[in-house]
């Protein structure tokens, strides 16, 4: 009865519509809800084999696709459309996100100047729990902190030293090089540049952002992580503890769930810097259920085998109806 | 039905077109009544204006260093388009729960259980998400119930692959969003195969639908040069859009229309051009198609909010009101009745 004297008088809903979209307006508020990715660390269960990114255990640890798609906004532009599979777990101390993606070839090395390395990165807002910052490293209010692992460094702390001359030149033959051993031949690994240390401890770097331009290196807060390429495929664990106490380094916590956005830059195609291929913001939210392995059903079919006869009987329902 | 369906006389087809009837229980008394439909009619217009205002401008806005005049000419645009946008989604909300209503008043509870269900559903989730795998489900279900009728009864195989395809294509999408879903890792593991793949294919047939809705437009009569010139101006404005800047314009539409535009471009703006046209087409002949083709097109490819899953089932709903009904000279003549959208105004 209501609705029928409200369907005569469509001035009175309309304009009791646009108070309340004025007050929604005015609020701030939004009468829709989003559905974002959602990655959930569960607790695992034991010791996490983070430096054995193929080991079983990755396979219990639920992935959520994400879509990639070339950074377009900030020259060097570049990079591609593919999909990243990415989970995480955490022990209580520390938080490990799995990452996956396809490339056809690994690139370990950046020694000479046309080698560029296979990387990912994970970047989260300097602070938990609050807004999605600006994708594009952050902005000065609104600071981002990034991890970003690369084939390069993980394959400078297998072999236990960067790259030399001599090592990516072997016939090389020179006869003196003056100051060899002095910081005016290493001038940025005398001024403590990261990209020139030899004596490489992770292979993630851990990054600070406030903007374009502002990039900045952090290694006190340690982020570690292990990558391995196998038959197409890239997986990597990017492993941090919790909580760091640095400032610009996020602070993790159980049941808030916080933004994160990951990018991935394929050296094969030389790609490097802003060439890279980038997802949007998902979200990450760590829970203590903990981690089940092995032996569950695939849930899955369970579902789409509930649902379709379900489905099936509802859409006969209402045809009767309608008939 | 079925006797309606099968064999009609050839040569009385010839004489007389087989008036084509809506199909059974679909077309609600709610998009029947005039009055009524002024509430769709501004919803259709908050909605455009959402698109252009919010999604588009305040994009490129993003772009264009924001000073002198132009920082208040952007800053009064984004404060419409964001009550545009607040605007028709408390209209969406209140169609689709009038929707509901009447459904189940004239006896199809199922399906208006379900739209209720829905509305419910997408207020309680603004509180928070675990609701959300909750709402997300009950949206697939009603996508499934809204678009049955169409593979039931069958009628013109153009408009019925449309539907058919448009309501496979949001499946599909709404898979792919219930893969990332918070809740599923708690209560299972495993993960679910092909969401980026499903996803891939649910753009790829969700722009082969919009030729199926062209041809089931044309089986209904000719489209007109008018039709066809209009209806060209939004897919020529993507291909100089795309022209000028490739890159700025694929993140416009994966913003706002959700498509990642992973096929050749051509096929877009045929796409595009082929949906104008049957819009253009379909202003003004009595069924809500112009419409609800316009609301799928704001509700995007991506649908993962509430406001765009109620634009999405409303615009189902609206197409699913079936092909033009046959009309004779004289109605014609005699009807006046100013015609917006795709809809009498009376």
């Amino acid at each position: 009865m209501r609705g029928r004297r409200m369907r005569h008088r469509p001035g009175i809903v309309l304009g009791v519509a646009a108070i309340v979209a004025a007050a929604l307006t005015l609020s701030g508020t939004r009468l829709a809800a989003s559905q974002s990715s959602m990655i959930v660390a569960m607790r695992a269960p034991g010791a996490v084999p983070w430096q054995e990114p193929w080991d079983s255990f990755w396979d219990d640890v639920p992935m959520v696709d994400l879509p990639l798609s070339a950074q377009q906004v900030v020259a060097p532009k570049g990079g591609g459309r593919f999909t990243l599979r990415a989970g995480a777990v955490h022990d209580a101390d520390r938080v490990f996100v799995v990452l996956e993606w396809p490339d056809a070839t690994p690139n370990r090395s950046m020694e000479r100047s046309e080698d560029f390395t296979d990387a990912a990165a994970v970047q989260f807002p300097a602070r938990a729990g609050v807004g999605v910052p600006a994708i594009c490293m952050g902005a000065p209010d609104a600071a981002v902190n990034i991890w970003q692992w690369r084939a390069a460094w993980q394959s400078d702390v297998e072999s236990g030293v960067a790259g030399s001359v001599a090592g990516t030149y072997p016939r090389t033959v020179v006869d003196e090089y003056p100051f060899r051993d002095e910081d005016v031949f290493y001038p940025a690994r005398a001024l403590g540049n990261p990209f020139s240390d030899p004596q490489r401890a992770s292979a993630v770097d851990n990054l600070v952002a406030g903007g374009f331009g502002t990039l900045t290196a952090d290694p006190l807060a340690a982020v570690t992580g292990w990558g391995d390429w196998r038959d197409g495929t890239w997986r990597v664990v990017l492993s941090r503890a919790l909580r760091v106490g640095r400032e610009g380094s996020i602070e993790l916590g159980l049941e808030t769930p916080t933004d994160l956005a990951f990018a991935v830059w394929d050296g094969g195609a030389r790609e490097r810097d802003g060439m890279k291929s980038v997802s949007a913001f998902a979200r990450l939210r760590l829970v203590p259920t903990a981690l089940q392995t092995r032996g569950n059903p695939a849930w899955w079919l369970l579902l789409i085998l509930l649902l379709a006869p379900l489905a099936v009987w509802l859409g006969l329902r209402a045809g009767r109806g309608g008939a | 039905m079925n006797d309606l369906r099968s064999r009609p006389a050839r040569s009385i087809r010839a004489v007389e077109p087989r008036a084509v009837e809506p199909r059974p229980g679909v077309a609600s008394a709610m998009f029947r009544d005039p009055k009524a439909r002024w509430i769709l009619h501004v919803l259709v217009g908050a909605t455009i204006a959402e698109v252009l205002l919010l999604r588009v401008f305040f994009r490129v806005g993003v772009f264009i260093p924001k000073e002198g005049t132009f920082r208040s000419i952007h800053a009064a645009l984004v404060a419409l388009g964001t009550f545009a946008f607040n605007l028709a989604s408390v209209l969406a909300f209140l169609a689709l729960g009038w929707l509901a209503l009447d459904l189940i008043r004239r006896g199809r509870r199922a399906v208006g259980t379900v739209l209720a269900l829905f509305c419910v559903g997408s207020l309680l989730a603004l509180a928070g998400p675990a609701l959300g795998p909750a709402v997300h489900l009950t949206y697939v279900v009603a996508i499934v119930m809204l678009a049955w009728p169409a593979v039931r009864w069958g009628g013109r195989t153009a408009d019925t692959l449309a539907i058919g395809a448009v309501a496979v294509a949001l499946l599909l999408s709404a898979y792919s969003g219930m893969v990332a879903d918070p809740l599923r890792p708690t209560w299972a593991l495993g993960s679910p195969p092909g969401a980026a793949g499903l996803q891939l294919a649910g753009e790829l047939i969700a722009a082969l639908s919009c030729f199926a809705f062209l041809a089931a437009r044309r089986a209904e009569g000719p489209l007109g040069v008018g039709a066809v010139i209009l209806g060209a101006l939004p897919a020529v404005a993507l291909l100089a859009a795309w022209k000028t800047n490739g890159a700025v314009t694929g993140i416009l539409v994966l913003w706002t229309a959700g498509f990642r535009l992973f096929l050749p471009m051509w096929i877009y703006v045929a796409a595009l051009w082929a949906l104008g046209i049957t819009v253009a087409a379909s202003v003004g002949d009595g069924t809500g198609r112009a419409a609800g083709l316009v609301l799928l097109v704001a509700s995007g490819f991506l649908v993962e909010s509430t406001y765009a899953q109620a634009l999405a089932l409303l615009a189902i709903a609206l197409i699913m009101a079936g092909p033009r009904p046959e009309r004779r000279r004289s109605d014609d003549r005699l009807d006046r009745t100013p015609r917006w959208a795709g809809l009498r105004v009376a």
